[in-house]
């Protein structure tokens, strides 16, 4: 049972570090949703995410070799919250109140979000 | 039948060595005098073979993999990947120019490694009449000229905004020393515009990297016909390095960084406005300040601004006593004319000695004479250029960091 208990929680985990999140799954209150996002050359991945509205805490590592960053822009090209700075081989986290709606996630430093760095992030009601 | 003088060990390996050179020469279609000049440069170590290589002890060739190519030692570099910059203590007691082994490195992503024998250089766009396409050598061949500039990243002293506003900036967290001075020599740009039939109504011109991620920024053809925008090939009287251009990179005094195009495979001239993310997304003010200004995000970056560094380490220990402190101040309009010094937190200013040369474009060293007591100081420093540029005490934030020009307490400790 407890070895059954591991493998689910291991498997949750998994689907985390893959990014997509299940919008059904409801982040209990004060406890933001966590979604484990990696950055590198040139990509984001996942390249979806979704999330149910509220907090949500983006654990970002860069995995690259040179520097990124991690924004969050409105459907306007907005900035809604950003990591200004991921150094190659660390991690930084975002924490963040997210309305219903469509995002963009990307690296905003020159030419990378141009070369593939970017991202949708779809914030809904799991009833909408 | 070869001569019996091979039986000589020496004579027969300097024999193989030049048949050797003339060999991957004429592979590389220069001559032989170039090849060597190139390989001493560094510059082709691909196309080399292992009989002339020699590594310098600690000093490996590098690997393609590797960002960069020239070393960059913590004592003399800080380390942000891709970008090094230069540790202001290593120019004390320097020369005028930065030397290319302590020059800083921006590079949007890594070092492309180019072979010359297959590189060209385009010239083409609406804005020419007679496209064209140079080969190194056609470069080399051109009149050139030299000229003593600095070349700053537009990001320079990003990591102020942070210590200004409590909110970091995006980008490498450069404190001041993403700036250099070198004498560069190449071909005036508006030569090459010129064979290529430039039309009276071009107005665009852009060069383009041949780096992963092609960087291109546009200039007006005003900016691109200056007599010291240059098509740069050699870099304080050696080859340009891999890490700063070669073959050939854009030079274009006063503008920002990365105006100064490095790696060049093309330069397109155009009878219409040119846009790329390097001056639509990047490269542009964003901020409670700036507005935006379609189809740029905000004010588009061309000029840099009025800055000034001290040649001593950052949050370091010097011993107490007299001594003489130096530094250095640059501004894009004009020769600088005054610099300031305040060792009590701005209450008081002295005037520190600017010593030639002194030339815009470029910077002005200064020296000022100091009895350092024991003590935590923040030494500030403000310059003023001959237009009536000066530091001022706030710059307003942007979102990516650019053109941070405020006066900063240096942090250093007297024992």
């Amino acid at each position: 049972m407890r070895r059954r208990l591991l493998y689910i929680l291991l498997s949750l985990n998994l689907l985390c570090a893959v990014g997509f999140t299940s919008p059904g799954a409801t982040a209990p209150p004060g406890k933001p949703k966590v979604v484990e996002v990696v950055v590198r050359e040139f990509e984001i991945v996942p390249k979806e995410i979704a999330v149910k509205p509220g907090e949500v805490l983006f654990v970002v590592r860069n995995t690259g070799a040179i520097e990124h960053d991690f924004a969050i822009e409105d459907a306007a090209a907005k900035s809604v919250a950003r990591i200004a700075v991921i150094p190659p081989g660390k991690q930084e986290e975002l924490r963040v109140a997210l309305r219903p709606g469509l995002y963009t996630v990307l690296c905003t430093l020159p030419g990378h979000k141009d070369a593939g760095m970017k991202g949708m992030l779809n914030v809904q009601d799991s009833s909408s | 039948m070869e001569g019996s003088d091979l039986k000589d060990e020496q004579t027969y390996f300097l024999t193989r060595t030049d048949e050797w050179i003339w060999k991957k020469a004429r592979e590389l279609g220069i001559s032989r005098r170039r090849f060597l000049g190139l390989l001493a440069a560094g510059a082709i170590t691909a196309a080399g073979g292992s009989l002339l290589q020699k590594p310098r002890p600690g000093t490996a060739a590098p690997a393609p993999s590797e960002l960069v190519v020239k070393p960059t030692p913590p004592d003399l570099f800080y380390d942000f990947g891709s970008n090094k910059e230069m540790r202001w203590e290593v120019m004390t007691n320097r020369g005028y120019v930065v030397p290319n082994e302590l020059f800083f490195v921006r590079n949007h992503t890594r070092t492309p490694r180019i072979d010359v024998s297959t590189w060209r250089l385009r010239v083409e766009g609406t804005g020419v009449s007679q496209p064209l396409e140079f080969t190194y050598d056609d470069i080399l061949n051109m009149p050139a000229v030299s000229v003593v500039r600095y070349v700053e990243c537009a990001g320079n002293g990003r990591s102020f905004f942070e210590r200004a506003y409590g909110k970091r900036a995006s980008g490498t967290q450069w404190k001041l020393g993403a700036i250099g001075v070198a004498e560069w020599t190449g071909v005036p740009l508006r030569e090459l515009l010129e064979r290529a039939g430039l039309k009276r109504t071009a107005r665009d011109v852009m060069p383009e990297g041949l780096d992963d991620l092609r960087v291109r920024r546009p200039m007006s053809v005003a900016k691109a016909l200056e007599p010291d925008t240059l098509v740069v090939f050699a870099m304080n009287g050696q080859i340009l390095p891999p890490d700063h251009g070669f073959p050939v990179r854009i030079l274009v005094p006063g503008w920002i960084g990365v105006s100064n195009i490095k790696w060049v495979g093309r330069i397109e001239v155009s009878e219409q406005p040119l846009y790329s993310p390097w001056n639509t997304d990047s490269y542009v003010l964003i901020g409670p300040d700036y507005k935006s200004q379609p189809p740029a995000k905000g004010p588009i970056l061309t000029y840099q601004n009025i800055k000034s560094a001290l040649e001593l380490p950052w949050d370091g220990e010097i011993p107490a006593g007299r001594r003489l402190v130096r530094g250095r101040s640059w501004s894009p309009f004009g020769k600088i004319v005054k610099v300031e010094v305040s060792l009590d937190h701005g209450a008081t200013w002295q005037l520190a000695t600017i010593r030639d040369p002194n030339a815009a474009r470029t910077w002005a060293r200064w020296d000022f004479l100091w009895d350092a007591k024991p003590g935590f100081y923040a030494i500030r420093v403000r310059a003023t250029d001959e237009k009536g540029n000066t530091q001022p005490f706030r710059v307003p934030f942007n979102e990516q960091g650019y053109l941070y020009n405020a006066v900063v307490g240096h942090p250093i400790t007297v024992k």
